[in-house]
């Protein structure tokens, strides 16, 4: 039974207020009662445990001196005798009686105790007990005789006592039963809500206030571990939790070093977890949380009751800081912020208070250090499993245990983080304290996190135990023209190379070269096209013992003359076609392919030798700024990477590749050695580029069994596949060059019918392809793009941070590659060589490492994930933003063939903002409208980008890369005004000009489309009316028709049409109709959000606030204003599953037509959202206090106010209703405005006439009492609700069918409805419920 | 290539230019054990610095055992021979 609204007369036993009127005073609770009274409220009571005290005595003290004992403490801690009142209105307070002592159960005797199995199932029913605490004591106490022992149990509910409370107890008993006198104790704890109270109105407060906007500011990123890929921050209430030890070693060499350091222990403790999250997160500015037990003066030392308080830390360190200085920066950040202790529960409320967007939470990882100090003598502690809140995301509670070291638990939020990451943090915690206290000069960076063991694995390449054969690549494929002549080797066009044709023509050029001067260390320019003259001058060129570099004549001249010049050829091989292509003025010799003759060349292979360091090619790469740089690679580490590459790609001579990559791309050069050299073939193609339907034809035509293909034009080819069932069987795809998202993926899963596929990776400066990831076909993988997987050959690949230190799994890092497998460095540069190629620290023999400039993470399995690129993550508002999920999720979309998103100047406002670039996939349309919207619900706010620009296709530099910095500016798309075309439309125009204030506005343009709200709304229909003083067009009419055109027709067709109290919000969809009931002043556009998010299947429908509607009278009942309601949904769903959705007062009003619907329609979940009762101001029996002198004077207020406003007939309308109790009640919620009562009205839109409908609104539902009825509900309430302590109303208590409700964190009452993690939630109900 | 641009906030104030056996340079901080195999030149300063005196005095850009190879067979610098 809800009391509040319950009836004065009748006589129901919970009617408190006059049961309890001989009551002693009570007192108000503090603000974090108020939120653990609130979480009971809504059934949630696992937030806060509760508190446990077990002790085990010797049989040596009687049951009765344990009796007398446990007495005396309930006389002595008022926490224990707490009592709690709620009146009238659901205001709580608590108060205590002397004599009233928490009952005592004993089970067993000495005569007949219980055995030992006994006695610990009656402990543990007991401790599981919930608590009534309308109806009881806040504790209650066990004394169980066994065989061994007596034990002694006492629960406390959390609303009274915390940790440090519990010590108080433990203390105290121990105390009391060695016969040691107790300090007299003046118990205040009951006093302290009032204290807070009064506190919150003090300047002191304001000032601490300010200190802590100041700090925090709007812009915070609370710090935490890494989250899981997809988390989008919404925790759900499912909590994990992991349990660690710490030897009495490692915590005897804490103590002892904070002694040395004239530190406390726990602080050391402290902060090595802000170690442990500078580490974790990259993010060496931190803000973050301790929980403090607030007891450091005499009384709070004494008293049980709940003082601990959770406290925001911001410190800056540096990973150079000393572990000395970490604590001294805790250290300082506690003793400021203590200085400035502001209770948290308003603290947040004072902070979050963005209207729009979701805030994040300003503590998400929190450390908790308890001191149990273990009762000695004749007690032992049944100590039970360390028991946190659980209203962060992530807490660490470390905790001294029974046999001298440290208990350490992690609880976190189940949905947000990883559990085996969370293990290993839990490991890496234990590492950085033993290492932290082993010196005093450990700086953060100094501490090692990963084993070496440990990095030995992660950094391992694939599996390979071939032996390389140290000849160089041209001499292997030369090899197979000896063994296999006639073996086909290059199949282009019509033409078919075999290998002997191919070693003679090579040898033949090679001659020629040598004597034109190419040896060691000289360079030859290939500028032919991909085909197999171009691999004949490759092939001659290392055969020559020269370096090829090669130059893609379709590349932009300025490019080509610059690679020229600077890889200083010495000659040019080229076709006279090509000719105006070559600059004038390079002291080069230019050969003419077509033109030349060889006839008279040896075909025989030139005796040149080459040594393994010296170059074999010199590629040049597109930086995204700048000229390219010339990469030169040595023939020993070239011939050993494709050696390697065969192995795990499984070439043989059997192999027909249809190689796709250009050949201005290294990895390009790979795919064709690779099968030449396993004697197999390769099919050229003989165009830039095929079209889908050409490539396939081509492979299944030549017996193509592997293909490497460009990432981008696979995903084309597999569309074609996908749409023509076209691809012929293939044992092998390769691609690579771009990230690929899962849904490519497991489109080139199902369409192109491989056996394996490989993701490969990889600088140029480390060689083609030094990384790969060789899967099945219909892997899944967690994570923005498939994993990049493992080196390959003799590397190693690391992550690591600035620092130069392994990074754990899970955590982002950047990618640096090590060994063998690695380019000699950039031509001409040795600066930018030395600054990217950098010595390994990790290698015993000695070695260079590549700095990729990529971030990436380890994955559980050890393969890498890659993450963006280091220049492309961006911070805007303080978030850190990796553009790269944010491309993902455009992926996604329907239509989306390519995307790129940049951070860039906004040309007006010269604020950054995010841009999103889109291709369409072939022969689609893209709806830039639709995929915004389609990102609002899959991103974080903060990650959504501002604009969206469609392109035809994405700009793309000359090494088939995209180039970023030929994007257009989004401009603002241009509207098409369509002008009125009747009087009815110029008419409703000039309205909406008028009170949006915009112009142009052309009559098919969407009203919240082009900003308009409720409000606006509301304002339009007035201004109609007024012109029109008839028009019966509702609210409703105009969500329903939201264009000037088609608002028009309805105005004009009149009463036939207007007058409408239902919004379609979505007509259609196969699902049950979810129909959504308003709140208070809300009007059911605020769904409209929600109704998007649920998708085009989910049908819903909303009815007009009553206040806001046509049928508005004084004085109706619920019944009555439900009537309208219940009629429409018997209409359109009798018989039928429907949803029913109540937000605020909604919820009342949902429930309400359930009841009176009953079976008549099959409703299958009422969903609540933040439904509280009116407060306690209007509800009947509350009777309001006053101050001496007090009603009067507001009485006189309100009197004079009344002879000033406008709406005075209004307000005597509904002052007449009112008995003299409501009267004064009235009076009370004037009394406790902050503002002056208004006199703006009647507009629709003014706040006296908001004032007035919340008045008329308190009065209809006072008069309503709540009925039990079986209906499943599940609810939901906003963080800042239970932070308000507003009065939630628990629906189990109406139905046995409801759930307790679910806490949606970080948005408060008005904005719930549109938050996202709401949504996800809601969406997963309604599915559960179908 | 911006990534070389944008420095790590927390990069040390102190480097060295070293050389490994192959005569490669490259630069390591001065508060990190060096890596095996290197040797430190006695230049130091800021990162840039080092970078700048590398592109000074690091003019030969061959591993040594190449030059060595190749003075061995020509001293011309041409091809090696069998």
């Amino acid at each position: 039974m809800n009391n509040f609204f319950v009836q004065p007369e009748t006589k129901d036993s919970i009617s408190v207020d006059s049961a309890l009127a001989d009551a002693p005073a009570s007192h108000p609770l503090t603000l974090a009662q108020k939120r653990i009274w609130s979480l009971e409220q809504i059934g949630n009571n696992t937030v806060f445990p509760l508190q446990v005290l077990s002790l085990r005595w010797d049989l040596s003290i009687a049951l009765d001196r344990i009796q007398q004992v446990l007495i005396k403490l309930g006389e002595r801690h008022v926490a224990l005798r707490t009592r709690f009142r709620r009146f009238a209105g659901g205001r709580i307070e608590q108060f205590c009686v002397a004599g009233d002592n928490p009952s005592i159960e004993t089970l067993g005797s000495d005569g007949n105790p219980l055995t030992a199995v006994e006695a610990e199932q009656q402990r543990a029913a007991f401790i599981s007990r919930p608590f009534d605490l309308l109806a009881g004591v806040s504790s209650r106490i066990q004394l169980v005789v066994s065989t061994e022992a007596l034990i002694s149990t006492v629960v406390v509910h959390p609303i009274m006592c915390d940790a440090g409370a519990l010590s108080i107890l433990r203390r105290d008993l121990v105390a009391l039963i060695g016969g040691d006198a107790l300090v007299p104790l003046d118990d205040a704890g009951l006093l302290h809500g009032a204290r807070e109270e009064e506190w919150l109105e003090t300047s002191d407060f304001t000032t601490a206030l300010a200190y802590w906007r100041d700090l925090i500011g709007h812009d915070y990123n609370a710090t935490t571990l890494p989250t899981r890929f997809n988390a989008s921050g919404f925790a759900g209430a499912e909590r994990r939790r992991v349990p660690f030890q710490l030897s009495a070693t490692v915590w005897n060499s804490v103590k002892t070093y904070a002694g040395q350091q004239q530190l406390e222990a726990d602080l050391l403790l402290s902060a090595t977890f802000a170690v442990l999250l500078a580490r974790y997160s990259g993010n060496y500015s931190l803000q973050h949380g301790v929980l403090l037990t607030n007891r450091s003066n005499n009384h709070s030392r004494q008293t049980i009751c709940r003082n601990e308080q959770i406290l925001p830390l911001r410190t800056e360190l540096a990973s150079h800081s000393r572990f000395l200085d970490v604590c001294q920066a805790v250290s300082d950040a506690i003793a400021t912020g203590t200085r400035n202790l502001v209770p948290f529960e308003r603290l947040v409320q004072e902070i979050q208070t963005h209207e729009e967007r979701e805030q994040d939470a300003i503590v998400k990882s929190l450390f908790e250090f308890r001191d149990p100090s273990f009762p000695s003598g004749p007690a032992s502690e049944l100590l039970a499993a360390l028991a946190p809140r659980s209203d962060v995301e992530l807490a660490l509670i470390v905790s001294p245990n029974g046999s001298g070291g440290l208990d350490g638990l992690f609880d976190y939020a189940g949905d947000l983080y990883e559990p085996a990451l969370i293990e290993r943090a839990a490991v890496h915690f234990s590492r950085i304290l033993a290492q932290s206290v082993a010196s005093t000069s450990v700086r953060v960076k100094d501490i090692e996190l990963i084993a070496n063991d440990e990095l030995d694995a992660l950094s391992a390449p694939y599996d390979d135990d071939g032996i390389n054969d140290d000849r160089p690549v041209h001499e292997h494929i030369a090899a197979h023209a000896v063994r296999t002549p006639d073996k086909t080797a290059i199949i282009y066009a019509d033409e078919v190379w075999s290998h002997a044709r191919l070693d003679r023509s090579a040898n033949r050029l090679a001659h020629r070269l040598i004597k034109l001067g190419v040896g060691a260390e000289v360079s030859v320019a290939i500028a032919v096209k991909r085909s197999p003259e171009a691999i004949v001058g490759i092939l001659a060129t290392l055969k020559a013992g020269g370096a090829y570099i090669p130059v893609e004549p379709d590349h932009p001249t300025t490019r080509n003359h610059h690679i020229l010049r600077d890889g200083g050829v010495k000659v040019i091989l080229t076709h006279s076609w090509l000719l105006d292509r070559i600059p004038e003025g390079l002291d080069a010799i230019v050969l003419e392919l077509d033109k030349l003759d060889l006839t008279l060349e040896p075909d025989t292979a030139p005796d040149v030798s080459v040594h393994k360091d010296q170059l074999a090619y010199i590629m040049y790469t597109s930086g995204s700024t700048g000229l390219p740089k010339g990469v030169a690679v040595e023939h020993g580490p070239l011939t050993h990477h494709i050696q390697n590459t065969s192995r795990v790609y499984g070439m043989s001579e059997q192999s027909r590749e249809l190689p796709f990559l250009p050949f201005s791309s290294d990895g390009g050069h790979e795919r064709w050695m690779n099968p030449l050299m396993e004697g197999g073939s390769i099919i050229l193609p003989d165009q830039p580029l095929w079209t889908p339907e050409e490539t396939l034809t081509a492979m299944r035509k030549h017996g193509a069994n592997n293909a490497s293909i460009p990432t981008t034009y696979l995903q084309q080819l597999a569309e074609w596949a996908d749409l023509t069932d076209g691809a012929p069987p293939m044992r092998l795809y390769s691609f690579g060059g771009e990230g690929l998202a899962q849904p490519t993926f497991d489109l080139l899963s199902k369409a192109l019918k491989s056996e394996w596929l490989i993701n490969g990776y990889g600088p140029t400066e480390t060689i083609m392809t030094p990384m790969v990831w060789k899967v099945r076909a219909g892997q899944k993988f967690e994570g923005t793009y498939a994993p990049i997987g493992r080196a390959v050959g003799n590397r190693r690949v690391y992550v690591l941070d600035p620092n130069l230190n392994p990074c754990p799994i899970g955590v982002t890092g950047e990618l640096y590659i090590a060994g063998e497998g690695m380019a000699r460095g950039y031509i001409g540069k040795a600066d930018t060589t030395a600054d990217r190629f950098i010595p390994d620290p990790f290698s015993k023999e000695g070695g260079r490492l590549y700095r990729s400039g990529d971030l990436t993470r380890w994955r559980e399995d050890g393969t890498v994930e890659f993450v963006g690129r280091v220049d492309h993550q961006v911070k805007l508002r303080g978030y850190r933003i990796e553009l790269g999920e944010i491309e993902a999720a455009l992926l996604q979309q329907d239509g989306v063939g390519e995307a790129l998103v940049v951070l860039r100047d906004d040309e007006v406002t010269k604020q950054k903002m995010l841009v999103a670039y889109i291709v369409p996939k072939q022969g689609q349309e893209l709806e830039v409208a639709a995929i915004h919207a389609a990102l609002d619900r899959a991103l974080p706010a903060y990650m959504v980008p501002s604009a969206i620009v469609p392109l035809k296709s994405m700009p793309i530099n000359p090494n088939s890369k995209l180039d970023r910095f030929a994007l257009p500016a989004p401009t603002p798309s241009k509207r098409t005004i369509i002008e009125p075309d009747s009087a009815a439309e110029t008419e409703v125009l000039e309205v909406w000009e008028q009170i949006l204030n915009i112009s142009p506005i052309s009559v098919e343009d969407n009203f919240f489309a082009i900003g308009g709200n409720s409000l606006g709304a509301i304002r339009i229909l007035s201004a109609l009316r007024q012109r029109k003083p008839q028009n019966r067009t509702t609210i409703a009419d105009l969500f329903n028709n939201p264009t000037i055109r088609s608002l028009a027709r309805i105005v004009e067709a009149g009463n036939e049409q207007a007058g409408g109290e239902v919004i379609v919000l979505r007509a259609a969809g196969t699902r049950p109709m979810l129909y959504c009931f308003p709140g208070l002043l809300v009007s059911t556009r605020e769904y409209v959000k929600l109704v998007d998010y649920l998708g085009a299947d989910q049908p819903a429908t909303g009815f007009i606030c009553y206040s806001l509607s046509e049928q508005k009278q004084i004085g109706a009942s619920v019944d009555e204003i439900i009537e309208s309601y219940v009629d429409y949904i018997r209409g359109h769903s009798k018989g039928q599953p429907c949803y029913f959705l109540g937000w605020s007062w909604g919820g009342l009003l949902a429930y309400e037509a359930a009841r009176r619907l009953g079976d008549e329609i099959d409703l299958r979940l009422i969903t609540m959202v933040d439904v509280c009762d009116l407060g306690t101001e209007f509800a009947i029996g509350s009777k309001p206090r006053f101050r001496p002198g007090e009603r009067d004077q507001l009485h006189l207020t309100v009197q004079d106010w009344l002879s000033q406003t406008a709406m005075r007939a209004e307000w005597d309308r509904l002052l007449g209703v009112m008995d003299a109790d409501t009267y004064d009640q009235f009076l009370r919620f004037v009394g406790d405005e902050k503002d002056e009562l208004p006199t703006d009205g009647p507009d629709i839109s003014s706040r006296e006439h908001t004032f007035w409908i919340l008045i008329d609104n308190a009065l209809i539902f006072r008069r309503h009492q709540l009925q039990p009825h079986n209906v499943p509900i599940h609810s939901w309430a906003a963080d800042d609700s239970l932070n308000r302590g507003l009065n939630l109303i628990d629906w189990r208590r109406y139905s046995p069918l409801a759930n307790p409700a679910e806490i949606i964190s970080g948005t408060n009452h008005l904005h719930v409805i549109g938050s996202q993690a709401f949504h996800t939630r809601l969406a997963h109900r309604l599915n559960e419920a179908l | 290539m911006p990534a070389a641009e944008k420095l790590p906030e927390n990069w040390p104030e102190t480097w060295s230019v070293v050389r490994d056996r192959e005569d490669r340079h490259s630069v390591w901080p001065d508060d990190k054990a060096l890596p095996i195999g290197w040797t430190r030149v006695s230049v130091s300063g800021k990162r840039d610095e080092c970078l700048q005196k590398i592109k000074e005095i690091w003019n030969d850009p061959r591993p040594l055992s190449l030059r060595q190879a190749m003075a061995d067979s020509n001293p011309n610098n041409g091809p090696v021979s069998k």
